[in-house]
């Protein structure tokens, strides 16, 4: 009788007493955790992601805790996250699972761990049958229990072989724009972009990312020569590379020349950033590409549900219009009803938000809304007459015009002197241009802003001002400066957190959860952010001569 | 062993478990205080009184033991937005006589929330006919109000509950914080939050604090508990 195949030790021994069955089994496994084909990996993919199965089923669950739980409520990357390093969330944590972190002896540290609380500990390397114990069955490699939240999953053999798989194929190669001693970065700047508000961004995050290359005492010695036990911290260390890619002509061509930069010089991460008009194709560059772009200054991102990479202050004149339709809905009554006419100007940014607004009070039901529309050039002053026909009780005039506007608007304010008549204005398509208001305007308008003009922060956070001070940099631009300043303080920030995780998907997740944290560094009242959320603010101010309201759209 | 799963292959270390159990169950049960039951919630013992297989899973699980306090909290009169997208008030939404179970989530949570969620998710199919009588009510507060909108709460709700006793609210975040400061709850961040489940008897009687993951058993037992207080 052949020895159990266990205890065989030594290979003449096999060749002596193996019955051919055994020989037979052992040519099974090995191909099971062989190279697995690509159609393996999507299907362990769409496993781990969404929780369903090949057959188009939602894969069910019982937790430790006997809660039945099934795929739609509570996948694998759910808790572990798309990158397979896990997250911690309160006193919970998630432990990590890409690659070959769970095939290697994990040998933990109670005392970082805070000793007794994490209930896997020290354990022993999985293999292929163990890891299938620990998913089914909840007994990790170590015979101990999982954490009590680790769902247990009813799944086949040949699915778990795929998902396992697929975990090994996560963070297996280093992400692009990594060298042993460089992180590089990459801003993009588009074209129409004022002068002054493009170099007040680039100042801002060029020196801030020289300062942390610079910012050093002996780290590039220590990355090249860290006792064993500081090398998963200090190996980390690289200095950063800034790159600007300044783009021209016709949106249509951005895309080539996008991906031209790239491949002169590819990079980890885009940072900031600046654009008139539509921020799309870079959207799309970056999605492709799996290329994170954090926080660029624009009016109008891309907004999709579902995309990863690109992470977003706000909506733009889509928050401005949201949140405005959500005012003057609220301010509507029975017996006064809204009247509300929108002007703005056509081909440019203020048309998008007019659409915006149209579509809105349409959803809403809305009537009484006329619009007039002027060309690029046309002077404000050749509406005076058609304005002025309009009774001027109750009339909410929206508009959707830049500074150049200002004083014909004034002057449109002046004639129309009945109370009532109330105008609302963009701090966004004013270009925050706001002591060029005239008087006879800002005391019947409002305004819509994403940040409070008259908060601390609005001439640019503290922080940011005592940073730029030191430097002799002047705060010219307090949105945009502050905007890139936050931008590269994330980045730096995550970066570093990162250590030698250089992962894209990872230093994402890690910014979900660090920008709720990041107090007062902006100039924004809030910003916050959560897995799967990619706009950081949720509404804008709606300002009046005596009122402050923060309006969220539904 | 665990019923939903087809375990064609039991492994030795699940054989080597059920022969534990067998063997030592007589002599645990022994043990065990029935006393001490309701209070100390050492939860390995509560759960063992049921069915032997499943109490093995949970114990195998090593269950955190789970904190229980009463507490007179004083509630502000929170403005709540509903997710039908109505507007109520928290102490509309928390009068009655019936016992309450309160928790406070947030839809994009990953870690905590799904399995607060489920759990009560559980409870209302432990106590179906209770749930669709109304015999209590469940109330799930966003604490990230600015982006769960009624319109994600609702998604969120369909996700997990099975009947009409179950309500989501969100409102307006300054709101929201106090009213997590009221419960003593507050964590300075979303992301820090840690699992509370509140539950109460009727509108006189103080709250009941469960801290930690509290399983589908441990508020079916309380709230069995305030049903019998309550008649």
């Amino acid at each position: 009788m052949a020895p159990p195949v266990s205890t065989l030790t030594s290979p003449y021994q096999a060749r002596r007493t193996l019955p051919a069955i055994a020989l037979l089994l052992l040519a099974s496994t090995s191909t099971a955790v062989g190279a697995a084909s690509q159609e393996d990996l999507a299907l362990g993919k769409q496993l781990y992601q969404t929780g369903l199965l090949p057959n188009g089923q939602v894969v069910k669950a019982r937790t430790g805790s006997g809660v039945p739980v099934d795929g739609s409520q509570l996948s694998c990357a759910g808790c572990h996250r798309r990158s397979g390093f896990g997250s911690s969330e309160g006193e919970v944590l998630v432990p990590p699972l890409a690659g070959d972190i769970l095939f290697k002896d994990n040998a933990r540290h109670d005392r970082e761990l805070g000793g007794g609380r994490h209930s896997s500990g020290s354990r022993p390397a999985y293999n292929p049958a163990s890891l299938k114990r620990a998913i089914r069955e909840g007994i990790d490699s170590s015979g101990r229990p999982l954490s009590a939240n680790m769902p247990r999953f009813a799944i086949g053999d040949k699915d778990l072989e795929r998902l396992i798989a697929y975990l090994k194929s996560l963070n297996t190669t280093l992400a692009p724009g990594i060298t042993p001693e460089r992180i590089h970065l990459a801003t993009v700047i588009t074209p129409g972009v004022e002068a002054s508000r493009r170099q007040a961004m680039l100042d801002t995050l060029q020196r801030y990312f020289s300062d942390l290359s610079s910012n050093t005492r002996r780290e590039v010695k220590r990355a090249q020569h860290s006792p064993w036990h500081k090398t998963w911290h200090y190996g980390a260390y690289r200095q950063y590379s800034l790159h600007t890619w300044e783009l021209r002509g016709a949106p249509e061509t951005w895309r080539e020349q996008l991906e031209q930069y790239y491949r002169q010089q590819p990079v980890f991460s885009l940072v900031g950033g600046i654009g008139t008009g539509s921020w799309e194709p870079i959207h799309r560059f970056c999605e492709e590409l799996t290329l994170p772009c954090l926080f660029p200054t624009t009016d109008q991102p891309t907004i999709v549900d579902g995309d990863f990479y690109s992470l977003y202050f706000s909506k733009g004149l889509v928050h401005d219009a949201q949140s405005l339709a959500k005012h003057l809905l609220q301010s509507q009554s029975e017996d006064k009803p809204l009247r509300i006419l929108q002007l703005y100007r056509t081909g440019g940014n203020g048309e998008l938000a007019a659409a915006s607004l149209r579509r809105q009070l349409n959803a809403a039901g809305g009537s009484g809304l006329e619009e007039l529309a002027l060309d690029a050039e046309q002077p404000l002053s050749t509406a005076y007459g058609a304005l002025r026909e309009q009774p001027a009780q109750g009339l909410r005039i929206i508009a959707w015009l830049g500074p150049e506007d200002l004083d014909d608007l004034g002057v449109l304010a002046e004639r129309l002197n009945a109370e009532q008549a109330r105008f609302y204005l963009s701090a966004r398509l004013l270009r925050n241009n706001l002591t060029a208001v005239p008087h006879t305007l800002a005391a019947k308008s409002y305004l819509i802003s994403p940040f409070d003009p008259d908060s601390m922060q609005a001439n640019g956070p503290p922080r940011l001002q005592f940073w730029a001070k030191a430097r002799g940099l002047e705060v010219t631009h307090p949105q945009v400066m502050g905007n890139a300043y936050f931008a590269a303080m994330i980045t730096g920030n995550a970066i570093k957190r990162l250590r030698a995780n250089l992962n894209r998907d990872y230093f994402i997740e890690l910014i979900e959860h660090m920008v709720d944290k990041a107090v007062f560094v902006s100039v924004y009242p809030h910003l916050s952010l959560a897995p799967g959320q990619r706009f950081a603010l949720k509404g804008s101010y709606i300002i009046g001569p005596l009122t402050r309201q923060w309006v969220v759209p539904d | 062993m665990n019923p939903i799963y087809d375990t064609n292959g039991k492994t030795i270390a699940a054989a080597w478990l059920t022969l534990l159990s067998l063997a030592s169950a007589p002599a645990l049960m022994a043990e065990m205080d029935h006393s001490q039951h309701n209070m100390a919630m050492d939860h390995s013992q509560h759960s063992m009184e049921m069915d032997h297989s499943k109490h093995l899973m949970q114990a195998a699980a090593k269950y955190k033991t789970i904190k229980r306090h009463a507490h007179s909290y004083r509630l502000p009169d929170t403005q709540l937005l509903q997710a039908d997208g109505n507007r109520t008030s928290l102490q509309q939404a928390l009068e009655g006589d019936k016992p309450i179970m309160l928790n406070f989530i947030y839809t994009t949570c990953t870690a905590v929330c799904p399995i607060m969620s489920g759990t009560f998710a559980e409870v209302q199919k432990q106590l179906n006919d209770e749930a669709k009588q109304g015999d209590f009510r469940m109330l799930s507060i966003s604490i990230d109000p600015e982006f769960d909108t009624p319109e994600k709460l609702a998604a969120y709700a369909q996700k997990y509950s099975s009947a009409d006793n179950w309500d989501f609210f969100s409102g307006q975040l300054a709101d929201i914080v106090e009213l997590q400061k009221a419960f003593d709850s507050y964590r300075g961040n979303k992301m820090n939050h840690v699992p509370i489940t509140f539950m109460r008897a009727h509108a006189d009687a103080p709250w009941i604090r469960l801290e930690g993951f509290a399983s589908a058993e441990d508020i079916v037992k309380e709230y069995k508990m305030m049903h019998a207080m309550n008649h």
